[in-house]
């Protein structure tokens, strides 16, 4: 590789000896994995708040506010419902709705349901041990059911998507703002906040005795960063005469398939009835 | 020392390197320049160990970097004291309570002895001239003195290698000069430095060799500084000035 | 501490939901009239805060580490009624978005952790910072606050899912939702929290005010001059307190109902009988008669009912207050 001059210049400074000398190191052990697990777990929320420019989540056709309607009245009914007929039917509609969505989406749905499902797992099978396991399975059918709509909604509707549900719902525009605000702060924060994570780690050479207080460090200087961040924001909208209306895009009309989705709702609600006067 | 062979990166929306071969010896001093988005920050990034590359390979000093040799703390820590890492965004990099405590920070870790300890932080910061600073909170410092004490604390370990990502941008001109000046000083004494930088006004001089990314994160020339910084028609092409 | 859905039954939920209601309420009016207007997207900014925060992989001692809520630490930087809403936020990004706590249960999850600990944290806090002249004792007194808000919220937790096999169960008597009972579910949620995330709590919010303080002392709330905490502390310790009520078997003392007096025991002989007074007396037909409604499970008629109280409570302290400034205005008036 052919190589130029060498750094030259009468402004060299004059460094100490140490510095200019090489250093044998062999890292003291310590123990603890805190901040690969929290660097981890951030990664996993920016990636998951990240949208490909571009791209366009399963689902995103639909108007997102039946979709949120749907969703919570699915979860109420699994909730409410009292016997394994209305969870086998309320089973075959989330799942008809999952295989509908791309394999990726329905991968990750899955991925979630999976922890839900070991989470209950853990927490309920001691009642057996209590001599309370009656019921159990249908204890945890309901939980999955539950978690099961709540990922395929949060999985098939993007976070403007579902700001703009929450504004057609008639949510008053001060918390549609507010909440949108938190979702871009999280991606915004969330990314100085890895970087600052990154920075402890490369530096952490050996033994850290004041580990919290590192990690201390990190959230206040986040928390200092927050609130310049909010005074900038607040600027920002001044100077761009904001006025407290808060206009959210992304509000598609009603199409056939929203209409699909209503009808069937009303045929799942249909069900939750007949089945409670069945029993 | 380091050794990048057809390594390839992309972040889950876009490729940011492309196929990139790159070998960088002992005591170089290397400028990696590029339009925005061209992959310098993240270049530096895989160099440090902070991204691992998806394909190629990367060895430093003979050893083969993949994301499982990384997770060994003990390999790990050794590693991060060798090769130094400079933010772009200072902010980013200072989490303590006062600027003493922020030059501390490694030196506290390895655990060197009281004397050398001691010696060390006072000659950090009697060398970036901090000390009317010392006890205040780097939050609240100018973008020049958050700098000053972001290289401090990163020198503070003693590294081989500097990655630098544009140590320039946003610091007045005496401070530039007088940094200038230093990472002069730290590569005449065999450090290894490898800089991103935009600003050319300051650096040259400074680095024997320029290595130029393009757009698409592909590695387009690889030769000495001057001529590469001299070819007007070259820099133009690539959005570099 | 984020109860997933169907672990409580969607009644409870109903109930929590209306129970936290007030403190919504209240906390945006508050933030409306207190927090100066370059600070509202603060709101939304601190959320993004709290819920970076709860990510937080935080060391404890014995090499373990646990989340922090950071619910006493919001309330001390922005004061609690601007944290209620941060958390309240955050909570409602990590239900929608990430399946991170029910939806159903939204509503007693923000009972505990948007409501419990910034009140109960800051009372506590307050309390000792009035009363310790020193920055130590000050400092010691924000530890203790957070270690005991969040097992405070980490018992309301344990009472909500503990008391599902009391409120909800179907006609054979099986469990529909979380199957433990008291004295199983409020030792496996407290005992966590007791010994380990209490104190990843503590230590981390002792750090993180330390750290804010001394970079940025003009950051930190300065505190309402209305003396309104101890309210919500009293708020919230009988809403807890309330289902408590339910384990105690039998009448409370003098509670006798006319027909049940005749079986009272005193001296190891029953009165074997209904004094006439009480039998023909006055009787005021409540509507909410034993604390429950027609139709309406007991345990479930005792919470509504204590929500119902607090609610009518709050809106008697407003007016009460409303008077109070009133008589102020008058007085300001008649001294000018």
């Amino acid at each position: 590789m052919p190589r130029g001059r060498g750094p030259s210049g009468p402004d060299m400074e004059e460094i100490p000896a140490w510095l200019a000398a090489s250093e044998p190191y062999e890292p003291r052990p310590d123990r603890g994995r805190h901040l690969e697990k929290s660097l981890l777990a951030l990664l996993r929320v920016l990636a998951a708040l990240r949208e490909r420019p571009g791209s366009v989540r399963d689902g995103e056709r639909l108007n997102p506010a039946p979709k949120l309607v749907s969703t919570f009245l699915v979860i109420l009914l699994v909730s409410l419902s009292r016997g394994g007929l209305f969870l086998e039917a309320a089973a075959v509609f989330e799942l008809g709705c999952l295989c509908l969505l791309r394999g990726e989406t329905i991968a990750r749905v899955l991925r979630r349901v999976l922890a839900a499902g070991l989470f209950a797992l853990a927490i309920l099978l001691p009642a057996y041990a209590l001599g309370r396991g009656a019921n159990l399975p249908f204890v945890c059918g309901k939980v999955l059911l539950a978690a099961l709509a709540a990922a395929i909604f949060s999985s098939a509707t993007s976070w403007p998507s579902m700001a703009a549900a929450l504004s057609t719902l008639r949510i008053p525009d001060v918390f549609v703002m507010t909440l949108d605000m938190t979702v871009k702060y999280i991606s915004l924060l969330g990314a100085l906040l890895a970087d600052l994570l990154c920075a402890l780690k490369l530096r952490s050479v050996g033994r850290d005795g004041q580990k919290l207080s590192s990690l201390a460090g990190l959230a206040g200087t986040l928390f200092l960063k927050s609130k310049d961040a909010a005074l900038a924001q607040y600027q920002a909208m001044e100077c761009r005469c904001f006025d407290g209306r808060y206009a959210v895009s992304g509000r598609p009309g009603l199409g056939r398939r929203d209409a699909a989705l209503v009808a069937a709702d009303l045929a799942i609600l249909a069900f939750f009835v007949a089945a409670g006067r069945a029993r | 020392m380091i050794e990048l062979r057809d390594v390839s990166f992309s972040y889950p929306e876009t490729a940011a390197l492309c196929r990139i071969d790159l070998r960088i010896e002992e005591g170089d001093s290397v400028a990696i320049i590029g339009p925005n988005g061209s992959g310098k920050s993240t270049l530096l990034r895989l160099i440090c160990g902070l991204a691992t590359s998806v394909s190629g390979s990367y060895r430093f000093d003979g050893e083969t970097m993949t994301a499982a040799r990384l997770s060994d703390p003990r390999f790990a820590k050794a590693f991060h004291r060798r090769v130094g890492f400079l933010f772009q965004d200072s902010d980013a990099q200072l989490f303590c309570g006062s600027v003493r405590d922020e030059i501390a920070f490694g030196p506290r870790q390895m655990g060197l002895r009281e004397s050398d300890f001691d010696g060390r932080v006072a000659d950090l910061v009697g060398l970036f001239d901090l000390g009317a600073v010392e006890t205040r909170v780097p939050y609240h410092l100018s973008g020049g003195e958050k700098r000053k004490v972001a290289l401090a604390s990163v020198l503070a370990l003693n590294p081989e290698v500097l990655c630098l990502d544009e140590p320039m941008g946003g610091l007045d001109p005496r401070t530039k000069s007088s940094l200038r000046g230093l990472i002069a000083t730290l590569n005449a004494a065999g450090k290894t430095i490898i800089c991103a930088t935009h600003d050319f006004e300051y650096v040259g001089g400074l680095f024997r060799r320029a290595v130029a990314l393009s757009r698409e994160g592909r590695l387009v020339r690889d030769g000495p500084y001057d001529e590469i910084i001299g070819d007007r028609d070259f820099l133009e092409a690539m959005n570099i000035i | 501490m984020h109860i997933p859905d169907n672990y409580l039954g969607p009644a409870t939920c109903a109930v929590m939901a209306v129970a936290v209601v007030p403190a919504w309420v209240v906390s945006a009016k508050k933030v409306a009239k207190e927090l100066p207007r370059e600070n509202i997207p603060l709101l939304g900014i601190g959320a993004a805060f709290s819920f970076l925060i709860m990510m937080l992989n935080v060391p404890v001692p014995g090499g373990t580490t646990a989340h922090a809520v950071g619910g006493t630490l919001l309330a001390v930087l922005l004061g609690p009624y601007a944290a209620c809403i941060s958390i309240s936020t955050a909570l409602l990004i990590q239900a929608l978005v990430f399946g991170d706590g029910g939806i159903l249960s939204f509503g007693a999850n923000c009972f505990n952790m948007a409501f419990v600990i910034p009140f109960l944290g800051y009372f506590i806090y307050k309390l000792a910072k009035d009363r310790v002249r020193s920055k130590r004792g000050e400092y010691l007194g924000l530890a203790i606050a957070s270690y005991i808000a969040i097992n405070f919220a980490a018992l309301c937790g344990g009472i909500e899912v503990g008391l599902q096999p009391l409120v909800a169960g179907d006609a054979a008597g099986l469990p529909l939702y979380c199957p433990y009972p008291l004295s199983v579910s409020i030792p496996a949620m407290l005992i966590p929290h007791l010994a380990l995330a209490g104190i990843a709590e503590a230590a981390f919010t002792l750090a993180i005010v330390a750290f804010v303080a001394k970079a940025s002392p003009g950051s930190i709330y300065a505190g309402s001059p209305a003396k309104t905490k101890p309210l919500y502390a009293l708020i919230v310790a009988l809403i807890v307190a309330s289902p408590l009520g339910l384990l105690a078997a039998g009448s409370a003392w003098g509670e006798w109902a006319p027909e049940a007096i005749k079986s009272v025991v005193t001296g190891g002989k029953s009165l074997g009988f209904v004094p006439a007074g009480m039998e023909k007396g006055f009787r005021f037909p409540a509507p909410m008669r034993d604390y429950g409604l027609k139709g309406l499970p007991d345990i479930l008629g005792y919470i509504l009912s204590a929500a119902l109280g607090v609610a009518v409570f709050v809106i008697a302290y407003k007016l009460l207050g409303l008077l109070k400034k009133g008589k102020k205005v008058d007085a300001a008036r008649a001294g000018a």
